[in-house]
């Protein structure tokens, strides 16, 4: 057997505050996600499963435990190697805004981004914004962030990411920040991406519809620690944990009906 | 339905004048809410609820909204174009309002006890204001003890409860709810739900609940409006809008907000972006997106039809002269 495109074993981390109070983000965390796989990591804001996601792209130490990429410890990666390593793991943040300069132009993110495996040329920044589906690319190349709309900003976060030619996306609340009506495009663009190119997620997300439509595997995360996981069809029919319980009876679901129905429109 | 309905919005739209654009952020916008009914606002960013909400306690920024036809009515009380000291007898009292993001409402320097009783004694003077606090924060499900607490010492949740009893110390007989549950988790967001359920019932208080999120709107109302690019464009009773959407934009949230798959396993999207409300458009403010779009879509906003008892919709897709059947999607029209 191939060793996992990324395990966590047994991590921990704790964030001690100025004051006594100290906040443990992991615990005795254990976490794999295979080549191609989709493990949705959802639990509420606090439960640390962004700091998950921090230390499983080697962006924050563990206080204890390893992160294992393709088998091999990223902590003790020489400088090179852990550089070739990171680009194997891309990342898409919430806020695309906020994760692109707002001075530099498409062209520059993406070029930046393509110089990690050498290829930084203007032919492959255009194939990459048509790859997330901003076309013609060379209208959206000398674009500024605050030029592109939010859902395009993200589609070029995504673009960014895809430069290194990863094998694994950390996407920490990808949709978040986008209308639903904009969420469904994001959503399919991933799914391009996760056929087209065999590429594996870490999806962190609050959103349990998000979690059910798009992964195999999922993970719930409760104060640090996860309390169940399993196939994404097995945990979100018949959860056996309270918790997850709990979280999927919060969750308000549209009446019966809506779905059967809607999409019939009168013949025009 | 006795008297005038509670709230009572009549074709009203309003813009937003800079000195670079203008912002047509409502157009022939129409809601109302009868007493004691709970109503939801349902629409994307930008497609005008927030607006909506403080055009009714005149909270648009002044110096650059414009209310520019239409009339909202208070119970009956015209309050299209009042002074600021004139919303002083709409504002807490009928109508109050909570928001998405207490922690910006609230006072960072004052304990929360001190902050609902200001709202005690503009409202209610009189009352022992001490006893009614503790009344309010136990209405609120929060311990007497959080009298004392700082906003910042608050979770979100308790935020939001502390927001809530500032607003129903005033005994309002509507409560907006712009977006409460939005920066909350989900289980928080089923407390809040419920305590806004006991509240209304207790305090035959009447809702217009606004919100990006379908579900959350069909477990709380009991009608619902759909807003899109400033205009409603569907509204009726919560039940007959889920079981037969008409308006293909309501018919596309309905699939995105389920993350609903086609056949092909692709996620049913809604094409496109949303409208960019400078300038004045022509025709249905979806025409751009629509799957079902005709020439005529984008050279005039079709009337409201009603389809059913209560429920109506603007969209050419439905002629204004016979409704539809009542089994409003199936029934085919050329």
């Amino acid at each position: 057997m191939t060793a996992p495109l990324l395990e966590l074993k047994d991590v921990s981390k704790t964030f001690r505050g100025s004051r006594a109070e100290s906040v443990v983000a992991a615990c005795s965390v254990n976490l794999q996600v295979a080549a191609g796989e989709t493990v949705a990591l959802v639990g509420e804001s606090g439960s640390g499963k962004s700091t998950l996601g921090r230390i499983a792209l080697g962006l924050l130490a563990p206080d204890s435990g390893s992160v294992l990429v393709a088998g091999r410890p990223l902590l003790q990666l020489a400088a090179a190697e852990l550089r070739r390593a990171r680009a194997e793991m891309q990342p898409i943040f919430q806020d695309a805004a906020a994760a692109l300069n707002p001075r530099r132009s498409a062209r520059g993110h993406l070029l930046q981004a393509l110089a990690a495996r050498g290829a930084a040329k203007e032919a492959e920044a255009i194939a990459l914004l048509e790859s997330v589906g901003l076309r013609p690319g060379h209208e959206y190349l000398h674009r500024l962030p605050h030029e592109l709309s939010g859902g395009q900003r993200q589609r070029l976060t995504i673009a960014r990411a895809l430069a290194p030619q990863p094998s694994l996306i950390v996407a920490d609340e990808p949709l978040s920040g986008a209308d639903v009506s904009i969420r469904g495009q994001i959503l399919n663009l991933l799914l391009d991406i996760k056929q087209r190119r065999a590429i594996a997620y870490l999806l962190i997300t609050h959103d349990i519809s998000v979690a059910r439509a798009f992964a195999d595997r999922v993970a719930v995360m409760l104060m640090g620690r996860i309390v169940e996981t399993g196939p994404a069809e097995r945990v979100l029919r018949q959860p056996e944990h309270a918790y997850t319980r709990r979280l999927l009876a919060a969750v308000p679901i549209l009446p019966r009906g809506s779905a059967a129905t809607a999409g019939a429109l009168p013949k025009g | 339905m006795n008297g005038p309905p509670l709230l009572d919005i009549v074709d009203v739209s309003l813009s937003y004048r800079t000195r670079r654009r203008v912002v047509h952020a409502l157009r022939a916008v129409n809601l109302s809410v009868g007493e004691g009914e709970a109503v939801g606002l349902v629409g994307e960013s930008g497609s005008g609820k927030s607006t909506v909400a403080r055009a009714v306690l005149g909270l648009t920024p002044a110096h650059i909204a414009r209310i520019e036809s239409g009339s909202i009515r208070v119970l009956g009380r015209d309050v299209t174009h009042l002074s600021e000291d004139g919303w002083v007898g709409v504002r807490g009292q009928p109508i109050a309002i909570v928001f998405q993001d207490p922690l910006s409402y609230l006072n960072p320097v004052m304990r929360v006890g001190r902050q609902i009783a200001e709202s005690v004694e503009r409202h209610a003077p009189g009352l022992a204001v001490d006893s009614r606090v503790r009344e309010l924060l136990e209405q609120v499900k929060l311990p007497a003890t959080c009298a004392v607490s700082y906003p910042h010492e608050l979770s979100g949740g308790m935020r939001q409860r502390v927001l809530l009893a500032i607003a129903i110390a005033c005994r309002p007989k509507l409560l907006i709810a712009d977006e409460p549950t939005t920066a909350l988790d989900v289980t928080t967001q089923a407390e809040i739900l419920a305590l806004l359920k006991e509240l209304r019932t207790q305090l035959n208080m009447a809702m217009l609940l606004i919100s990006h999120d379908l579900g959350l709107v069909a477990s709380a109302c009991d009608r619902i409006y759909v807003m899109y690019g400033g205009r409603t464009i569907e509204w009726g009773r919560t039940a007959s809008i889920f079981e037969a959407p008409a308006h293909p934009y309501t018919i596309g949230l309905m699939h995105a907000a389920q993350a609903d798959r086609d056949r092909d396993g692709r996620f049913v999207t809604i094409a496109g972006e949303p409208p960019n409300l400078t300038g004045l458009q022509a025709g249905c403010p979806f025409a751009a997106r629509c799957s079902r779009v005709m020439p005529r879509c984008t050279e005039l906003m079709p009337e409201p039809v009603g389809l059913q008892l209560e429920h109506t919709v603007r969209c050419w897709l439905y002629g204004a002269s016979q409704p539809v059947a009542a089994t409003a999607c199936n029934g085919a029209r050329s």
